[in-house]
């Protein structure tokens, strides 16, 4: 077989390939950079989407044009998404990891430092029945998230509670993983796709390793119950990189102290009082919330927006409720100059300088 | 030189003609490697996530390769038909030994390229094609037993 190395070493590259895969590499990058990002919903969506556009994205909505690359199921996630912010949250990840009989796979990630979305391959053993594995029969994977890095060969041989208790405990479990869902079953390859949602409060640095632990395997629904598809956890270390741009800003209104945060994928408003009654609904809070742009325009956040968590909370006699919002757009936060909240009932608007 | 030129240079001048040779190894065609070459290229410079080593860089590089090669057998399978047979042979110093390893298996094609002309050990073969390194040599030792055999039937 040294032959065939010794062939290879010495088939010549065409002298000028380099120079013409240059040239045609970075008019590629141009070109997506180019493309008018469009996804068609009712007419009314698209006028509403047109002017969030207009005032938030620097693309123009509804000429002819080709659709971000994304992968399907994160186009199903997201609304508008002009291309150049686009490029600064999404990444192709492609990292592997086989442990034991099963493989992880992390395909393609979308994050930013506070909102991270992961497409999963998870394969499954060769021996799986592939004829009871379908999409409604099939329970996905559990995951957690964590900064730091593992290998295999420590988690081989352990079960989740072992390994949670023992080489998982050296890294930071610094996610929240909110949604798990499979996004399609191959029978071919044996392999469910699935798509997670996790946020963190404490953002990791970018390029750190990021280690997605499986620590409960996907299950099939059988006459006796769920059947685990595989016997043990599984683990995939990968390292992405994520934007960081971000601005905050914080004002008091009434009896409440609001504090605001902008991300690319997140919008975090928290109020502080000290009487509950003297404090917004978080759900409110969303609804009546409003980013002002550099322009002058308003978009209100319950437009480009999913859902939002929070509830009023105690501590040390001060009350307080955080409102996380993840977006269904990406912002360029540096466009975002202020955050007005309406009237909530008795509790008066506010409105939140950001820089 | 804009930051992308820059990659784009530093990438080419270590791995372009190494991807190249597994591109058109996998592909029969000069043309077609190109263009997956092309897409190997455009993911590393405007999708790709960070490297914490040269290696691992590399490894991605190649698992986007295989990727990208398979889906253009994929398309051609669902196409017409094979290549026409008058495509121009790549200049190589052992024809006879360039069309016994391009009859091989896609899958076993792979491995042999991985392990003999780019030096990747069984179990690195296998994190870069996402398989247990039990697969890895059960498909070179169905390759060699394939090469072995095409000389035999020659000689």
């Amino acid at each position: 077989m040294n032959r065939y190395a010794n062939m290879m070493e010495e088939l010549p590259v065409p002298a000028d390939q380099g120079e013409r895969l240059k040239q045609r590499v970075l008019a590629a990058g141009g070109a997506e950079r180019k493309a008018v990002p469009y996804r068609p919903w009712s007419l009314a969506r698209k006028a509403l989407l047109a002017a969030v556009a207009a005032a938030v994205l620097a693309a123009s909505v509804g000429a002819a044009s080709k659709l971000v690359p994304w992968n399907r199921f994160f186009q199903e996630s997201f609304d508008a998404v002009d291309p150049e912010l686009a490029d600064t949250v999404f990444q192709s990840v492609e990292t592997a990891q086989v442990c034991g009989d099963v493989t992880v796979t992390v395909r393609e990630a979308v994050m930013d430092q506070r909102a991270v979305w992961l497409l999963v391959d998870y394969q499954l053993p060769e021996d799986t029945d592939m004829d009871q594995v379908r999409m409604d029969t099939v329970s996905p994977p559990l995951f957690d998230l964590y900064q730091g890095s593992v290998s295999w060969a420590e988690l081989e041989g352990l079960t989740s509670h072992e390994a949670k208790n023992g080489p998982m405990q050296e890294l930071n479990n610094l996610y929240l993983v909110e949604t798990t869902s499979i996004e399609a079953v191959d029978p071919e390859t044996r392999t469910l796709t699935v798509l997670l949602y996790g946020r963190c409060d404490r953002a990791p640095a970018s390029g750190e390793p990021l280690t997605l632990f499986a620590w409960l395997p996907p299950a099939v629904k059988a006459e006796t119950g769920w059947e685990p598809l595989a016997d043990h956890p599984a683990a995939v270390t990968f390292t992405p990189i994520h934007t960081s741009a971000q601005v905050s800003g914080t004002v008091r209104a009434g009896q409440a102290r609001y504090s605001a945060e902008v991300t690319a994928l997140t919008v975090t408003i928290t109020a502080e009082a000290a009487r509950e009654e003297d404090l917004p609904y978080g759900t409110m809070m969303r609804l009546r919330a409003e980013l002002l742009l550099r322009d002058g325009t308003a978009v209100p956040l319950r437009t480009i927006s999913n859902w939002s968590g929070g509830t009023p909370s105690d501590s040390s006699g001060q009350w307080q409720i955080t409102c996380v919002t993840t977006l269904r757009t990406v912002l360029d936060p540096g466009e975002v100059t202020a955050i007005r909240i309406g009237e909530i009932g008795p509790v008066p608007a506010a409105r939140i300088e950001l820089r | 030189m804009c930051r992308e030129e820059e990659l784009f240079e530093r990438v080419y001048a270590a791995y372009g003609a190494s991807l190249y040779r597994f591109c058109l190894v996998q592909l029969g065609d000069p043309a077609d490697a190109e263009d997956a070459l092309q897409e190997v290229f455009c993911k590393r410079l405007y999708r790709a996530p960070g490297f914490p080593s040269p290696e691992q860089e590399r490894r991605w590089l190649f698992r986007v390769a295989v990727n990208q090669c398979r889906d253009e057998l994929r398309r051609r399978r669902r196409m017409a038909g094979p290549l026409p047979e008058d495509l121009p042979a790549p200049q190589v110093t052992d024809l006879g030994l360039w069309e016994r390893v391009a009859a091989l298996p896609e899958k076993q094609r792979t491995v042999v390229h991985l392990h003999y002309a780019e030096g990747y050990s069984v179990q690195e073969i296998a994190e870069v094609l996402g398989v247990t390194a039990s697969a890895v040599k059960m498909r070179l030792a169905r390759a060699r037993a394939a090469l072995r055999q095409a000389w035999e039937v020659e000689e």
